[in-house]
């Protein structure tokens, strides 16, 4: 029996297999995305999970009876089939649980062009046919089905994003923990100089060496292992389906988010000089300082990747970037990419011909504390409380997503979470120290303004 | 226990956002405006409206005579 609230997120499907989300309900919403899509053609992924044929192909047959040829595209990354919803314009589905373990998996869907479904725009309609649909299954004469293997036209358009002749032989180390990226990295990195050794590039969605999950430091120590001990220049880290990833430096030390998307944005600038940059709001301020000092306009968001794609399309930002490792490119539909950031990276390295360590050290400017959550009873009714705490003696306040605190020289962002009772918060300063005693001071307030069980 | 130095610097009343007076030796945040005290139980305040008590003329009288030795608290706003 399908459990709809359970598996339709704020950005995708996500759920079970085969209790919550089972060959039953993924035609269902094969039927529910034609019908709300309403295109001639829909264009259908998947990554390495074993459930994902008999899913794929059940979503195939409930779009198919709806009246919608399907575009059966095999297994691909999650950028892949974005970039396939834009070069086709059609409408596509990817059948992905991204980072969570082998019994999960899910579905990505996005309109022609690859612009965003999520709950406030097609989800929660996509949801009521879905019910519709279980109840009185599609009946429809199915439409034509055909398969296109397009992944070498996007990996030309990957590599359309650095001037390849600048390339060197950089040393990576690439973990691809038996996810996509052990498909889509060899195909982008094959006719580039790179000396690229890979680690876990097996397709296995049953995860057989470590969760494909790289903002947990515990899945990151094999790739740091291996780059100290091969002496690589740079180790990349993507996630199951391969859509994020994470740079680890010469020394093994991690680089965030933010400072990643400092650094993707001096590349981006330095082609499109003038340009816009987004960046979310819990992302270091040295993304919009960087930004500034380089002549482009830095324009924050809030997190969360339909948002950031609608900023972009208001503003033409040519580039933007989340805390979490998602990074979004005009020139790719303005979806993101892991592998195009990688390679932006890779360029950048062999330009300047130095270790990445050595190229991040100008963004290395704050101390961040990394995401905090806090069990609260009424996560929302927190925020508020703590935002009249801090009321009315003027420092910068904004409501933009949760509640920023600007003290100038250090600050702080605190939101509720959608699905659990709990304050996620982030805070950056100028240095561990002063970091440490903010951090004890904002988790105080919390708990001076929650109401206590 | 006192409260942090910090969380003195950025706490305001949450009704009128004005500054607080803050009584170490009452172990309370006091807004003389509105005439409510916030209780603070460990080092931690209750900065809960519905939990505010109110303060009689007397207490008011009395508190606002030892205001010379309460810390007025959000400076940390003021100085930005």
């Amino acid at each position: 029996m399908a459990q709809l609230d359970a598996i339709f997120k704020a950005y995708d499907v996500r759920g079970t297999y085969p209790d919550q989300l089972d060959e039953q309900t993924a035609k269902a919403i094969g039927a529910a995305f034609a019908t709300f899509a309403k295109s001639p053609r829909i264009a259908v992924a998947r990554d390495m999970r074993p459930s994902g044929v008999a899913l794929a192909s059940a979503f195939e047959a409930g779009a198919r009876a709806c009246g919608s040829e399907v575009i059966d595209l095999g297994m691909g990354s999650t950028d892949f089939c974005y970039f396939v919803s834009g070069h086709l314009d059609a409408p596509a589905a990817m059948f992905t649980a991204s980072h969570n373990p082998a019994q999960y998996n899910g579905i990505k869907l996005c309109l022609s062009g690859a612009r965003p479904v999520g709950e406030e725009s097609g989800l929660r309609q996509i949801k009521a046919l879905t019910e519709q649909f279980l109840e009185d299954p599609p009946r429809g004469e199915p439409a034509p089905t055909s398969s296109m293997d397009l992944l070498e036209i996007w990996a030309d358009h990957v590599r359309g994003f650095v001037d390849t002749a600048v390339l060197r032989p950089v040393r990576v180390v690439a973990d691809t923990a038996n996810g996509m990226g052990g498909l889509v990295a060899p195909l982008v990195f094959g006719p580039l100089p790179f000396k690229v050794e890979y680690l876990y590039a097996e397709l296995d969605g049953t995860f057989p060496n470590h969760p494909a999950d790289p903002i947990q430091p515990e899945n990151l120590v094999d790739l740091v292992t291996k780059v100290r001990e091969v002496g690589a220049d740079v180790g990349l880290a993507f996630d199951g389906d391969a859509d994020r990833v994470f740079l680890i430096d010469e020394t093994g030390a991690g680089v965030s988010g933010s400072l990643t998307t400092a650094l993707v944005a001096t590349s981006m600038l330095k082609s499109h000089p003038g340009s816009t940059v987004l960046y979310n709001l819990i992302c270091s301020k040295v993304v919009p300082e960087t930004v500034a000092a380089l002549g482009g306009t830095a324009v924050r968001t809030r997190v969360g990747h339909s948002y950031i794609k609608q900023v972009m399309a208001e503003t033409g930002a040519v580039f933007g970037g989340e805390h979490s490792g998602h990074y979004y490119y005009r020139e790719n539909f303005r979806a993101d990419s892991g592998i195009i950031t990688a390679l932006v990276v890779l360029e950048l390295m062999s330009k300047a011909e130095a270790p990445l360590s050595e190229l991040v050290a100008p963004f290395r400017r704050y101390a961040d504390s990394g995401e905090i959550n806090t069990a609260v009873k009424d996560p929302n009714a927190a925020v508020e409380s703590i935002a009249a705490t801090l009321g009315g003696t003027g420092p910068a306040l904004d409501r933009l997503d949760g509640l920023t605190a600007d003290y100038g020289d250090w600050w702080f962002n605190l939101r509720p979470s959608n699905t659990e009772p709990l304050l996620r918060l982030n805070i950056e300063a100028p240095d561990a120290a002063s970091l440490a005693e903010h951090t004890t001071t904002v988790l105080a307030l919390i708990e001076a303004c929650s109401e206590r069980s | 226990m006192p409260l942090q130095p910090l969380l003195i610097e950025v706490l305001a009343d949450p009704v009128d956002k004005g500054p607080l007076l803050y009584f170490e030796s009452r172990d309370l945040l006091y807004n003389p405006r509105r005439k409510v005290a916030y209780a603070i139980s460990g080092s931690i305040p209750v900065m809960l409206p519905d939990e505010a008590r109110a303060v009689d003329d007397a207490e008011h009288d009395d508190l606002m005579a030892s205001a010379s030795d309460a810390q007025e608290t959000g400076s940390g706003h003021r100085r930005t």
